[in-house]
């Protein structure tokens, strides 16, 4: 592809570029770059996408088939024990390096308009680079080690842009809640990684997923407990990283950090790793099948939580957030029925679609002075048509609107777990299809709420969104302009009339509301057969939909694991019931927020417990403050009397000895010259009568 | 030069010890800074007698070469000495070495 070099070596530079554009903006942001910082940010990510696309387009044209590897140099080496640095390119990589470049590149630019003047803007953007960075090594490692490096590095992104608006407590703490959160899963996935290596005695994927052991009936029998454990810890780690209950509490609250942040790490891509990990490692799943029902399970329950959640709360940025966990919670409910592709494809068009939500939420809360409290605001749509129009869109493909792109990919979940050969598969997809009305009431709510009806602003909007800095001049400026005549000085007076932003904010959304709209049609035109794209582009990854045939683990125990064994709704009927659900859901969201407000209150108040449940999130932060904080931080008290009593008191023993023995020491230095004679004299005269009695 | 008989050693080595022992005794009971100064130098005399008393017993120059440099040093160290009281002297107009006890514990 790059003049001079074969294609996987121009693969292996994706990465590369977004690493190479964080390094020269940390060296060069603060004193030379400052407001054009964005530059090479923006021109490495825009390259990497650029790259990935035509890498794309060589699997799609079948320049290159199957599985691609290449080494680039031994990165640990002791004794038998080799990690590579190295690539793992098929379809499944390739398609994930396509949308997180590109979605990326659409936030970066719309970052440059909605982050100008903020404290730190270079930090913001070597934040980001970095973070594309550790994403495209998480995807295109060849093994396990490698890709914990990527898994690790996005979580420490992730961290230091929630916690980017530092002098904020809640940003702090949110971004520590993440990161500990985040520490449950990764302690998992390093553990499982140690026993893949204990198992199969290397950390490569080819070498794993292909080895002739995964077919080998003595083998298989002797391991079947450690590959359940692999696949439970496995499970763990990617339930951390994608926000799954129970360990979903850290992503409504990483919404403190800056909204480009929101829809590019905590709805678009990093939340995704878990769902390519549990799809890139589907051939030892298949060998786990209880657990891999549980990811179902869970991500099914996940999805019907959060939705729940997010039809009582408030702040839009928190209703996406729940969002997010509950469209996560639809993929792994794919995963769970060793559905992969259709995991696969929902994550696709979920990264468009949940992207373009918080970008044009981001325009909102821009004009709006920073406020995103939907019970504030209405009939906006009027001040920022294109924010409005794109917001619809957004609000159409995630309900799952027919004709939009979460329709079709969420159609293809719904089908798949309906027809799996797994007898719980229906239950789950009737959950499903309850989700998606909920969802579909959700997200017209909100846009019924602050897009339509009559014209109301919130008090800020139109000024200057109060920066999240509360560096020591800001803060004295800002309590002289409260003591000032007027209360109304310094950069408030530069407001401006709500808008839809600069063309660096509104370009991107429009590019984004076009993939949300049409993304969905690549699931189900342009394939082989008749089928989507897609489908036909993922068929070459190595057992994404689990495996084609009854694995034999011990005589008379087989685990049938296979994709759409059964019929038993037809695929029409499912999408025609979806279509239903989905309208009914807007109907009932547009007559409660939109024609009429009052009874909205009306049955909220009558529903008063429900709702509170709601709105206190089921509780499920409380749980944890009284079940593990509390009890956490006792011990921590507990440990702290032992070492002010214990520790404490030993290395104050030690310390007293020499003190006490001066103390009796003291009186016999007088000061007096005669006596330190005499003290002399005497000492001289027992040395000398003391060798005179030894050599006597 | 006839050789010393081990009779007068004895004397010469007597002597040396009873300077000593009145230095000693001067150093320790003495309050005068000065004169305590003096006894050192009469400990310092009586070493040297014994070291030559030694040293013509033997029949060498070892003895006396020693207390050539015993000398040399002891004179130094008077000047560097009579310095020193002369200083503490200014200090508190008076010799009395009593009343430099600062080192007390």
């Amino acid at each position: 592809m790059l003049p001079g070099l074969s294609i996987m070596q121009s693969v292996a530079l994706i990465p590369l570029f977004p690493l190479l554009a964080a390094l020269i903006i940390t060296l060069s942001g603060a004193r030379v770059l400052k407001s054009r910082s964005w530059m090479p940010a923006v021109i490495g990510v825009a390259i990497s996408a650029v790259l990935a696309l035509s890498l794309l387009v060589m699997f799609q044209r079948r320049h290159i088939v199957g599985v691609q590897h290449l080494t680039i140099y031994h990165w640990i080496s002791s004794g038998g024990f080799s990690i590579p640095i190295g690539i793992y390119v098929d379809p499944l990589t390739s398609l994930f390096l396509v949308f997180v470049t590109f979605v990326s590149t659409l936030i970066f630019i719309y970052s440059c308009g909605y982050m100008q003047g903020d404290y730190g803007y270079f930090r913001f953007f070597a934040y980001l680079s970095l973070f594309v960075f550790f994403m495209c090594t998480l995807v295109l490692a060849d093994n396990f080690v490698l890709l914990y490096l990527g898994w690790e590095g996005v979580g420490l992104a992730s961290y230091l842009l929630v916690g980017y608006y530092y002098t904020k407590p809640s940003a702090r703490e949110a971004a520590k809640k993440a990161f500990i959160v985040n520490r449950i899963g990764d302690t998992c996935l390093a553990i499982a990684i140690f026993i893949i290596y204990l198992v199969f005695h290397t950390e490569t994927f080819s070498r794993i997923f292909q080895s002739s052991d995964l077919k080998n009936v003595g083998f298989l029998a002797a391991h079947h407990g450690t590959l359940i454990w692999i696949a439970l810890l496995l499970m763990f780690g990617a339930f951390a990283k994608s926000a799954q209950f129970p360990l979903h509490v850290w992503l409504p609250d990483a919404m403190e950090g800056p909204t480009p942040v929101s829809a590019l790490i905590h709805a678009a891509t990093m939340v995704t790793a878990g769902v390519y990990l549990i799809a890139r490692c589907m051939p030892l799943f298949t060998l786990a099948m209880p657990v891999l029902h549980l990811v179902g399970v869970v991500g099914c329950f996940t999805a019907f939580m959060a939705a729940t959640i997010a039809m009582c709360q408030y702040d839009m940025k928190r209703i996406w957030a729940y969002s997010t966990v509950s469209q996560l919670g639809y993929m792994f409910m794919a995963l769970g029925v060793a559905s992969g592709t259709a995991a696969v494809f929902h994550v696709f068009t979920h990264a468009f679609f949940k992207a373009l939500l918080f970008l044009s939420t981001g325009s909102v809360m821009h004009a709006m002075g920073g406020e995103l409290d939907i019970r504030k605001m209405s009939g906006i749509r009027k001040v920022m048509p294109i924010t409005a129009g794109c917001l619809l869109i957004g609000a159409l493909a995630l309900s799952g609107f027919p004709g939009f792109s979460g329709f079709f990919s969420k159609d293809e979940i719904l089908t798949a777990a309906m027809n799996a050969s797994w007898n719980w598969g229906p239950l789950l997809s009737v959950v499903g299809f309850i989700t998606a009305l909920i969802t579909a009431y959700y997200t017209f709510r909100v846009f019924f709420r602050v897009f339509m009806g009559d014209l109301v602003l919130p008090a800020t909007a139109g000024k200057h969104e109060p920066s999240a800095f509360v560096l020591p001049e800001q803060a004295r400026l800002e309590s002289s302009a409260a003591h000032g005549s007027h209360g109304n000085t310094g950069h408030e007076t530069d407001g401006h009339k709500p808008s839809d932003g600069s063309a660096a904010m509104w370009m991107p959304l429009i590019i984004l509301a076009c993939g949300a709209a049409l993304a969905g049609y690549l699931g189900v035109f342009g394939g082989a057969n008749g089928g989507g794209w897609i489908q036909s582009f993922l068929s070459p990854v190595h057992l994404l939909n689990g495996a084609a045939h009854p694995v034999v683990i011990t005589p008379g125990t087989h685990i049938p694991v296979q994709t759409v064994s059964t019929v038993r709704v037809a695929p029409a009927m499912l999408m025609g019931a979806g279509a239903v659900l989905v309208l009914l859901g807007v109907l009932v969201a547009a007559y409660f927020h939109w024609a009429n407000r009052r009874a909205a209150d009306a049955v909220g108040a009558a529903l008063a417990p429900v709702v509170k449940f709601l709105e206190n999130k089921w509780y499920i932060d409380e749980l944890y403050n009284y079940g593990i904080v509390q009890p956490l931080w006792l011990f921590g008290q507990a440990l702290s009397i032992f070492d002010r009593f214990v520790v404490d008191g030993v290395v104050f023993m030690i310390g007293f000895f020499p003190q006490f023995t001066g103390y009796v020491l003291k009186p016999t230095q007088s000061g007096r010259l005669r006596y330190y004679g005499i003290g002399m004299i005497a000492g001289v005269a027992v040395v000398i009568l003391g060798v005179l009695y030894l050599l006597r | 030069m006839a050789v010393m008989s081990q009779a007068i050693l004895y004397e010469y080595l007597s002597l040396g010890a009873v300077l000593f022992v009145l230095g000693l005794i001067g150093f320790v009971a003495r309050r005068n800074m000065i004169l305590i100064f003096l006894s050192t130098e009469i400990m310092f005399q009586g070493v040297a007698i014994n070291l030559i008393a030694f040293g013509r017993y033997w029949m060498n120059m070892d003895g006396q070469s020693f207390v050539i440099f015993l000398l040399t040093i002891a004179a130094a160290e008077a000047s560097l000495a009579l310095g020193l009281v002369i200083l503490l002297f200014r200090r508190r107009e008076t010799l009395n070495v009593d009343v430099w006890s600062e080192m007390q514990g």
